[in-house]
């Protein structure tokens, strides 16, 4: 199809969501049932529009992997190597907006891995490696979002190779190179003015550096991780959401004014109340800071960046919303939080988008415009420096889904048994205590009303052994998996940990994806999506 | 503007603090109400807002800012002339829309040289009306020069 009449077809598809949005506020005020059903039909038929308007444009990866079978040839001849290249997932399918912006740092990294990673073919045999160098392309969907994996069986990074550079470029002290986790010192590659590359090559090392890269993929919504094992190769792993026409996002209101954070950006939210604010707040030199789970974390208030005027010192709650990205994380602190919306991004004029700070905007249930936030440059106007980030970032940007990821954190509970298990953090919606009246069951199983749907409530007790103690409240961890949400009932939410050491052990019983010592205990992981399915097969 | 085709002009008129200005008519894409605005901070005086029109997202440029002319009296609602530039549709903001008017073109003239700075670089001819001089303001001028003179000042 025309690719004009398609920009055309999503516009007008962004239209109608808008004015769906506004329908159903309208229908809410209202408040007539017969209304309500229609605009509820409504509601259904816009989005599966919307679902099939989003899938006309998408288009395979293949349409950029294509090319690289030659450029892969070409630059290993050019640089006497041999390199196999292998591709997986090329039918993956994403928005075609998307597809143009990832081409370039992809090139880029691909040249890379040939350039830097890949060895000569007589390096290779003395290693012990065949003389084949072979570089691996995988796409593949992950929770709403894609990633792309470029890895190579090459020399490897050597960390030590890298904070020596960093620090002689002067980005980082040696003081505190020394102190880098392994991921941290991948990370230095990002910053700007860094560059391993002894000489200059042909392919290259001329300025257009990995910074580049993780800029551009960012500018996506997306994020870039490295791995590598010195002597066994390298894998970049990018991740990108499906598309930008349409994003999720959580509404913020400051001075009378709304803004969309979009929700790849944000961490978590906490609500500082007005009498506690003395007291969690700290200030160093003014800066505001405060402790989160043992860490330091700037505080940014948004007025004051955007440059809002101060409505005087009036004891106020404070809204704080712990956003990422570009390695920073920092609390931008907000009069008030609204609701999470998909939000329909529309373009702002060029002399806007100069600012630096608005990437977009989007029209709100209302019909008013409300800006969209750039969180990375907030961070910049806010002041927040480039070398700091990279250590203030350490656990955000340590890979942050992965289950062996040993510096993830972890919600520590107790099910009724002896022993305690956890259940990781990235796996957690949301905790909730309900009154255990207010439990019904339904078909067999207990249920209860939650935020206008039925949540099924699990008894972890029943499925790992130990005694269901009777108790008025009941302490829910809601997960979700893919559509639905279930409860897991535990008998005591016992802290949030972020255990030093990884997996003692792997595996484990159904359910259980290893152990871990956390707090000196042996303490079972439990893998949620496998627990979901066990429920879901106990129904 | 000043194409001597003896085609006489269109022009859509309209007030600033009371002096009259106007744009030919086949640069105005459409007249707008006072319309709900969003401010942007941090961006340069001359941008009002935002507003939504019809679903697209529109610069509101506030054309007194433009013309260093004394800020728009509290409680007054400014109206929209919409124009389309390069860069697609911008608001400007005026008091009050007068008459599509028709003049001859041999009632215009180029502006003096001594006019100030500010209405020389948007100010592209001067019609003399039997009562009043009216500036013929070029939108294309203004939608170039907008982000440059605030960030000049």
């Amino acid at each position: 199809m025309d690719v004009g009449t398609l920009d055309r077809l999503m516009n007008l598809v962004g239209e109608l969501v808008l004015a769906r949005n506004q329908l159903v506020n309208a229908a809410a005020n209202i408040g007539d049932s017969a209304l309500a059903a229609t605009v509820q039909r409504v509601n259904l038929i816009t989005g599966e529009l919307q679902e099939g308007v989003m899938k006309t444009r998408m288009q395979p990866i293949q349409s950029v992997w294509s090319r690289y079978p030659r450029v892969v040839r070409d630059l290993a001849a050019s640089c006497g190597k041999l390199v196999r290249l292998d591709v997986e997932g090329a039918g993956t399918e994403l928005d075609r907006s998307i597809i143009e912006a990832i081409a370039d740092p992809l090139t880029h990294l691909v040249r890379n891995a040939i350039d830097h990673g890949i060895e000569a073919p007589s390096t290779r045999l003395a290693a012990g490696k065949p003389d084949t160098g072979r570089l691996q392309l995988r796409a593949y969907h992950e929770g709403g979002r894609v990633n792309i994996e470029l890895a190579d069986d090459g020399a490897g990074i050597d960390p030590a190779a890298v904070t020596a550079k960093a620090v002689e470029r002067g980005l980082i002290t040696a003081a505190r190179a020394s102190q880098l986790s392994p991921q941290e010192i991948y990370n230095l590659i990002f910053l700007p003015g860094f560059s391993t590359a002894k000489a200059v090559s042909n392919l290259s090392g001329r300025g257009v550096g990995m910074d580049v890269v993780r800029t551009n993929v960012e500018r996506i919504g997306g994020s870039v991780e490295i791995e590598s094992t010195i002597g066994r190769g390298t894998t970049v792993r990018i991740r990108i959401p499906l598309t930008l026409a349409i994003i999720p996002a959580l509404i913020v209101g400051t001075r009378e004014e709304r803004f969309a954070i979009p929700q790849v950006n944000l961490l978590e939210l906490l609500l500082i109340e007005a009498e506690a604010v003395g007291k969690t707040v700290e200030r160093i030199h003014g800066v505001p800071v405060m402790r989160l789970r043992g860490r330091l974390l700037a505080l940014v208030d948004l007025a004051g960046v955007l440059g809002l005027d101060d409505p005087g010192e009036e004891p106020r709650d404070w809204h704080v919303v712990v956003v990422q990205a570009d390695g920073v994380q920092f609390g931008l602190v907000v009069q008030d939080i609204f609701d999470t919306e998909e939000i329909v991004v529309k373009p702002i004029g060029r002399g806007l988008r100069g600012l630096e700070v608005y990437p977009g905007a989007t029209i709100m249930g209302d019909g008013k415009v409300a800006l969209i936030l750039d969180v990375n440059g907030l961070a910049n106007k806010a002041g927040v420096r480039a070398a700091e980030r990279q250590i203030a970032a350490r656990s955000a940007t340590a890979a942050p889904k992965k289950a062996d990821a040993p510096r993830s954190s972890y919600l520590l509970l107790r099910t009724g048994a002896e022993a305690p298990m956890a259940l990781p953090l990235s796996s957690v919606d949301r905790l909730e205590e309900f009154d255990s009246g207010i439990v019904e069951r339904v078909g067999g199983s207990d249920c209860i009303q939650y935020r206008g749907e039925i949540l099924e409530l699990v008894y972890l007790a029943d499925l790992f052994g130990g005694s269901r103690e009777p108790s008025d409240v009941l302490r829910v961890v809601v997960h979700t998996s893919g559509e639905k949400s279930l409860g897991f009932v535990v008998e005591e939410i016992a802290d949030v940990v972020e255990p030093e050491v990884g997996f003692v052990r792997q595996g484990g019983r159904r359910g259980v994806c290893g152990s871990m010592v956390i707090q000196g205990k042996v303490t079972e992981i439990l893998d949620a999506e496998t627990v979901h399915a066990m429920a879901n097969g106990a129904f | 503007m000043m194409d001597h085709d003896h085609q006489p002009l269109h022009l859509c008129t309209f007030l600033l603090d009371s002096h009259a200005f106007a744009i030919a008519v086949d640069q105005v894409q459409e007249v707008l109400n006072p319309q709900a605005m969003t401010r942007v901070p941090l961006a340069p005086p001359v941008v009002h807002g935002l507003i939504n029109l019809r679903g697209e997202i529109v610069t509101a440029v506030d054309l007194r800012t433009r013309l260093s002319m004394p800020p728009r009296p509290a409680g007054k609602r400014p109206m929209n002339v919409v124009i389309t530039s390069g860069d697609g549709p911008m608001s400007l903001l005026v008091d009050d829309i007068g008459d599509v008017i028709e003049v001859p073109w041999e009632s215009c003239e180029d502006p003096p040289a001594t006019l100030p700075p500010t209405l020389r670089d948007v100010v592209v001819t001067v019609c003399k009306r039997p009562d009043e001089l009216l500036l013929v303001i070029d939108p294309a001028r203004v939608a170039a020069t907008a982000f440059v003179t605030s960030a000049r000042s």
